[in-house]
């Protein structure tokens, strides 16, 4: 299998077929700066023949794209500077889906909610009445109601004396009026 | 010298066998008034956690009180039931009427006043079911269902189907993938008192050459048969709507909507065009909302509490 390398956009690109695909392989140019390559004792390489035109091929800066034909080329092109990944290293970057117990029953999480639980909570344990304040409470309606019957009083006697006096004045004209029948 | 009333309630509610916890909700405003607006504002928001809060405190202080009969053996699922406690708010610094409610005070912790004119009888509502799955015969509990299931109750006992049931979506058995075979298990779900009532406004708040107007009350758990038809009552709650799920359950369907399916074919058969028709027969109904109260705390007008 043979692997061709050209460099492109600062980065040093691999291109190996495989099977009926040309896979890209994209190296940071930086790393290869530990094994340089010398122009002068490789041969140059054999001219491209590409069974897809190159504006076909993916970019090498589209990051999503580059990490899945990376995953690709672990299998088919094992590239020395390239560290080799765990068998399990796919699993576990695969994102789990949480689990839920029982779907119908939604995990409420809202914090304000929270926060107001923990209040309360904490107000009922620690909410205090005084009796003191309760006795004084007590006096203070007990005062104002002294106030108003006091106030009240005026009026209330000024109500009782015309009643009385009516009553005084229908019993008078009855007895009046039972003196002339 | 103090006393935590709270605290104190909480070792009554267990003396007595009681569920509800009294807050004043004039002593929430003197100690923690950003407490107290939240509640107030986003009450039914916040009515799960307050809920927890209290049981919080009940396990803390009672905790052989949260189980229905901690006594009982492991294996008697009926009895090892939790309570379910609650909280009702009372001496809200306003009352309103019921032609002050709008859009805005759904959700909101409110009270109203008004003369109650038609008492329902008190039925078992449904508040959390339990299901068996027909195929595995796994067990799903907890599966909330407020609002759906207290007009046919006596259907489930005859074993009649309903659909207004919230069944599981799916058995959580990863095998299984049940949808539709469930089993309701009545042991095992758990039940509260339920009543609905009738008010209407008082006569003194009626505007001149109005009539009055009318809006259904819910009430739950220890509220239930303390207004009587006649009372001039305060409820506390919150305003909501819900859907009419009774509409469902009749055979013939809504009557307005048999109306206006009757004049649709009708018209579509003067026209001589051919509609798409049979939707009733498939199942396929409208589904109705209505509003109503669902109170916390009932007490007569004049404070006394019924």
């Amino acid at each position: 299998m043979t692997t061709y390398y050209y460099e492109s956009r600062g980065h040093i690109v691999a291109v190996g077929p495989t099977l009926k695909q040309v896979q890209f392989s994209v190296i940071n140019a930086s790393s290869r700066i530990t094994s340089p390559m010398n122009s002068d004792q490789l041969s140059s390489p054999p001219p491209f023949e590409l069974s897809l035109p190159i504006s076909a091929a993916s970019e090498p800066d589209s990051l999503p794209r580059t990490q899945t034909l990376q995953r690709r080329t672990t299998d088919a092109l094992t590239l020395d500077d390239v560290p080799s990944e765990a068998p399990g290293t796919v699993k576990a970057k695969r994102k789990k889906r949480p689990k839920i117990q029982n779907s119908d029953i939604p995990l409420v999480k809202d914090a304000v909610g929270e926060s107001v639980a923990d209040t309360f909570e904490n107000f009922l344990r620690t909410c205090v009445i005084c009796t003191d304040d309760m006795q004084c409470t007590l006096n203070d309606h007990v005062d104002s109601l002294r106030q108003l019957i006091l106030r009240l009083h005026p009026v209330l006697m000024r109500c009782y004396k015309t009643s009385l006096w009516a009553s005084t004045y229908t019993s008078i004209k009855f007895t009046q009026c039972g003196s002339t029948s | 010298m103090g006393e935590h009333i709270y605290i104190d309630q909480i070792h009554t509610m267990r003396e007595y066998e009681l569920t509800t916890l009294y807050v004043d909700f004039g002593h929430l405003l003197q100690s923690d008034d950003v407490l107290a607006d939240a509640i107030q504002k986003q009450y039914y928001r916040f009515l799960p956690f307050l809920r927890r809060a209290l049981w919080n405190l009940v396990a803390e202080h009672e905790p052989d009180y949260l189980k229905i009969n901690p006594t009982a053996a492991t294996t008697d699922s009926a009895n090892l039931q939790s309570r379910e406690f609650n909280v009702a708010f009372y001496h809200l610094p306003l009352v309103s009427g019921i032609r002050d409610l709008r859009t805005e005070k759904i959700g909101t912790l409110m009270s109203i006043s008004g003369t109650v004119t038609r008492t329902s009888e008190v039925r078992p509502e449904l508040l959390y079911g339990s299901f068996t799955c027909e195929i595995c015969n796994g067990t799903v509990n907890d599966v909330e269902q407020q609002f759906k299931y207290t007009e046919v109750r006596s259907r489930i006992l005859l074993g009649v189907p309903c659909p207004q049931i919230l069944q599981p979506s799916l058995c959580p058995n990863p095998t299984c993938g049940n949808r539709v075979a469930w089993q309701l298990q009545i042991d095992s779900s758990k039940f509260t008192d339920w009543q609905k009532v009738r008010i209407q406004e008082n006569p003194s708040e009626i505007p001149t050459g109005s009539m009055p107007r009318s809006l259904d009350v819910i009430l739950r758990g220890e509220m239930v048969e303390r207004a009587k038809a006649g009372d001039k009552c305060v409820f506390t709650g919150t305003f909501i709507v819900i859907p009419d799920v009774s509409q469902l359950g009749l055979p013939g369907g809504n009557k307005a909507e048999i109306q206006r399916e009757a004049f649709r074919s009708g018209a579509a058969a003067g026209a001589g065009g051919s509609g798409v028709t049979g939707l009733k027969s498939l199942g396929v109904r409208d589904l109705q909302y209505k509003t109503a109260f669902l109170a916390c705390m009932v007490h007569d007008a004049d404070g006394r509490v019924s």
